[in-house]
């Protein structure tokens, strides 16, 4: 007999968990719990884990109704204490919260499954992002997911040492030739295998595919000219 | 020539008078000399120094010592004075001595030099002596030798200590005298003096021969006499010989070895001319010949003897000799029954002896003329041969007393003195003591004020520090206050917004939702700015990407310089926080207002503060025009809280640049 993927909903207002039930209704047939405190939400994970454990948990960063004897007091703690507890468990954020400093300290600290926002997301969404999880991928919607990328391009910008190997790359038919090119603020030269190292890390952050690839991206988002 | 050179040339002068070759190249180098008045009195100084001689020897040197006083140069006059001290010594002349002993005290007065205080007693003393004044003589002979004894002058104490001897043989005080010459001999032995110390030596072997120690008399006679070559002077040397002779024969005689005491006598009377060179001499020698034919009772020798004797001292008018000679002529008559001659003599005697004060032979005569003579007139000699006896005993027994006196007393002062110099060092030391006291004192007090100074700037700096630290608290308790508006803000206020949005799109309501989408909107941002929250979770340099992130696009690019120059973990979350809102304030404020398509952010660090710099390359604007908007005014006030340093300027069409300096801890 095929059960039902179960579902932990945690928000402290109401009206947020009708929504998203709602949503969730015209996805699929789930097992849904909902909660409207962390405390509640983490115990509830932790007294079904070896019994119906539940598969994913929709969270809001922010709750309003903490009080003194609160333990968990908002999202960040409730995934935070999933992680140090290792439940296996998708998590899924759907918040209000579009900052890039909060957004930034959720996704590269506790690396939730999905990031949704309240204001942007419909059924659709929801669906698509339940899907995504379950195949054990991920799903950050578009804002943040720019978000994200702007901020790499900020932080690649005020790297002076990635900015020389954006610059310098094209120059050079080979990597290699770049050692002895790439330098320090204090003069002294960087190593081929730190150079490659920062080249994988930049692939990444731009989303590039290849080292050409990086080249076009950097050119596209301003970081070169 | 320097005026030292010359004076010391001139001082050489007086004890190398002799030397005229010197003499004259002394006047011819100062004739050259600039200082030609000076030089001129100094060459007639100089001169009447060197020609007082003869008739002219007062009158020159006194015009020497008048004129050393008139160009005061005082140790030309000390010189001068003591010079002419000694000529009137030797021709007796008291009123020169007085003038010279007040311009030694006047000298004295003036440059505190003790040698003329104890030059000026001793020519008091010599003036006394002169006067025959011998208890005066011996105290003033004294005084200048104690003196002496303060400047270590051993030459002089020997000196003075010999002439106190003497005195004190002339007064029969014996004892006194071979205690004095004793010490005496302490200062001259070890410095060679031969003449003072031939002197003492014979000195002492008077008085130990009148104590009747002929033995212990011969041993210093005969000291003197292995010293007396080494007098320098033939004449004297001469007559040193003789006299030691003399007195070594006397001890001899004493002994009543007359033999050798002849033998020795006539080895004295056989030098070359001996009567004319020596008549002093001569007269003793024969003399004592005379007396120990005398005592053998070669009376008629002895007589002859004595007659030759008295001769010669007539011819030397030595009456004082001439008395002693009368005497041992009335002895020597008396011996021989020829009462006439002995009492023409023993009259003779007395008379002489009594002009000459010598006391003994006044004795001595009044008691052969009441032998010589009968009934009432040997009566009367006697009586005041007893009356004399009697008051020159008490007289001898007061000098005597006096002459200890003295010593007593000085003795005393001595110890005295030695208390008050013990009492001295005791209170120098005790000044010492004090004053190290007082520095340490002062050491303490200054210490202490430093440690004072020092508490109170701790204090004052922990004050600051402490009321820095108020201050941050009270910005993170305000941030927190922020946070929960931002909190109900987001999640009340714009949850209840949403709700109606939802209601309202249901009902078809489109523009009313449309209008409402953008209050939300707004509150949203509202309330994002309100907080700045996970402070604690992200590291301020990941804060300020993310904040850079926030505004960054293509058209408004944000370059961040020298960010990694600050080490933000050792920065106060408060003055982060400060930092954080100013720069989100700022690029706020250059993308809404100033409309930059630059922005600069610098950051960097001294060792007290951070320092933060953004420019922009927007509209700018009029600082002084404008009034400054509430953003930059609560920028300013909350920089202002932590005692930071706010500053901007702009130009219009150019840009803004704010500056940033907030110090680390509070000062």
């Amino acid at each position: 007999m095929e059960t039902k993927i179960r579902i932990l909903i945690a928000d402290d207002h109401q009206l947020v968990i009708q929504g998203i039930l709602c949503s969730l209704k015209e996805v699929g047939d789930f097992d849904v719990v909902t909660t409207t405190t962390c405390d509640e939400a983490f115990q509830l994970i932790k007294m079904h884990q070896n019994n119906k454990p539940f598969q994913l948990l929709f969270t809001d960063l922010s709750f309003d109704n903490s009080t003194k004897d609160t333990n968990l007091d908002g999202g960040e703690e409730l995934i935070k204490a999933i992680r140090n507890n290792e439940i296996d468990i998708k998590i899924a954020v759907i918040t209000g919260h579009t900052e890039t400093n909060r957004v930034y300290n959720v996704v590269s600290n506790l690396n939730p499954n999905a990031y949704l926002l309240k204001s942007k997301c419909d059924a659709i969404e929801i669906g698509f992002a339940v899907q995504k999880m379950l195949a054990n991928d991920y799903y950050y919607t578009h804002e943040i997911h720019q978000k994200i990328m702007k901020r790499n391009i900020v932080q690649i910008q005020m790297d002076d040492v990635a900015v020389q190997i954006l610059k310098e790359l094209p120059n050079h038919p080979k990597i290699s030739n770049l050692e002895g090119v790439i330098t320090k603020s204090d003069g002294s030269v960087i190593k081929l295998r730190s150079i490659e190292t920062k080249l994988g890390i930049l692939r990444t952050d731009l989303n590039a595919n290849n080292n050409t690839d990086l080249i076009l991206k950097a050119k596209e988002l301003g970081i070169i000219d | 020539m320097s005026k030292h050179q010359l004076f010391k040339r001139l001082k050489r002068l007086f004890f190398t008078k002799t030397n005229t070759l010197f003499f004259l190249l002394f006047i011819s180098i100062s004739v050259f000399s600039q200082n030609k008045d000076l030089d001129i009195s100094i060459d007639s100084i100089a001169f009447y120094v060197k020609n007082a001689k003869g008739a002219h020897k007062f009158s020159y040197l006194k015009r020497a010592v008048l004129l050393s006083e008139e160009l005061k140069i005082d140790s030309l006059l000390k010189q001068t004075s003591i010079e002419y001290a000694k000529q009137s010594y030797f021709t007796k002349d008291t009123l020169g001595l007085t003038f010279s002993t007040n311009k030694l005290l006047k000298h004295f007065q003036l440059k505190k030099d003790s040698f003329s205080l104890a030059k000026a007693y001793h020519l008091e003393a010599l003036n006394h002596k002169l006067k025959n004044n011998l208890d005066s003589t011996f105290y003033y002979f004294h005084k200048s030798k104690n003196i002496s004894i303060v400047l270590k002058d051993s030459v002089e104490i020997g000196r003075r200590l010999l002439s106190m001897a003497i005195i004190q043989v002339k007064e029969l005080d014996f004892l006194g005298c071979e205690i004095t010459t004793i010490e005496g001999l302490k200062y001259i032995e070890p410095n060679k003096n031969y003449r003072t110390l031939i002197s003492l030596y014979q000195t002492l072997g008077n008085a130990l021969g009148h104590l009747n120690k002929p033995q212990e008399a011969r041993s210093y006679y005969l000291k003197a006499k292995k010293i007396a070559k080494f007098n320098t002077v033939k004449h004297r040397r001469e007559k040193n010989y003789l006299n030691l002779l003399s007195n070594i024969g006397m001890t001899y005689k004493d002994e009543g070895n007359f033999k050798k005491a002849v033998s020795l006598f006539k080895e004295g009377l056989n030098s070359d001319s001996l009567e004319i060179k020596h008549p002093e001499q001569y007269q003793a020698l024969l003399g004592n010949v005379s007396s120990i034919y005398f005592i053998q009772g070669k009376i008629e020798k002895a007589i002859e003897g004595y007659k030759i004797v008295l001769k010669s001292r007539i011819k030397t008018k030595n009456r004082y000799t001439q008395s002693i000679s009368h005497s041992f002529l009335t002895e020597a008559y008396l011996k021989n029954k020829e009462y006439a001659l002995a009492k023409k003599h023993a009259n003779k005697g007395l008379e002489l002896a009594k002009k000459t004060r010598n006391n003994q032979r006044v004795l001595e005569n009044l008691k052969f003329l009441s032998q010589l003579t009968k009934g009432e007139t040997a009566k009367k000699y006697l009586e005041e041969y007893i009356k004399l006896s009697d008051s020159l005993f008490t007289r001898e027994r007061n000098l005597k007393n006096q002459f200890a006196k003295v010593r007593y007393e000085t003795e005393k002062k001595n110890k005295e003195n030695v208390g008050l110099k013990q009492q001295n060092q005791r209170n120098e030391l005790q000044i010492k003591a004090e004053k190290q006291y007082k520095i340490i004192g002062w050491l303490v007090a200054g210490v202490g004020f430093l440690i004072i100074v020092f508490g109170v700037n701790i204090a004052s700096n922990r004050r600051k520090k402490l009321l820095f630290e108020a201050k941050l608290l009270q910005v993170e308790v305000r941030e927190k206050e922020r946070q929960e508006i931002a909190k109900s803000l987001h999640d009340e206020v714009a949850g209840d917004i949403r709700m109606l949005h939802l209601k309202l799109a249901k009902t078809n309501q489109i523009k009313e939702a449309d209008s409402l989408n953008i209050i939300k909107e707004n509150v949203r941002n509202l309330s994002h700015q309100l907080s700045s929250e996970s402070f604690d979770k992200v590291v301020f340099k990941d804060q300020i990407i993310n904040l850079v992130s926030d505004f960054f696009e293509p058209k408004f690019k944000i370059k961040v310089n020298e960010i990694d120059k600050v080490n933000w973990q050792e920065i106060n979350n408060a003055i982060k926080r400060t930092l954080f809102l100013s720069l989100r304030e700022t690029i706020q404020n250059a993308k809404k207002h100033a409309v930059a398509k630059n922005i600069i952010l610098s950051f960097s660090e001294t060792k007290k503060a951070v320092l933060l710099e953004v420019s922009d390359n927007g509209k700018g604007f009029n600082i002084g025009e404008k009034k400054n908007g509430i953003g930059l005014k609560n920028m300013k006030e909350r920089i202002e809280e932590i005692n930071g340093i706010f500053s901007i300027e702009s130009q219009l069409e150019k840009g803004t640049t704010i500056k940033i300096e907030i110090p680390k801890n509070g000062n």
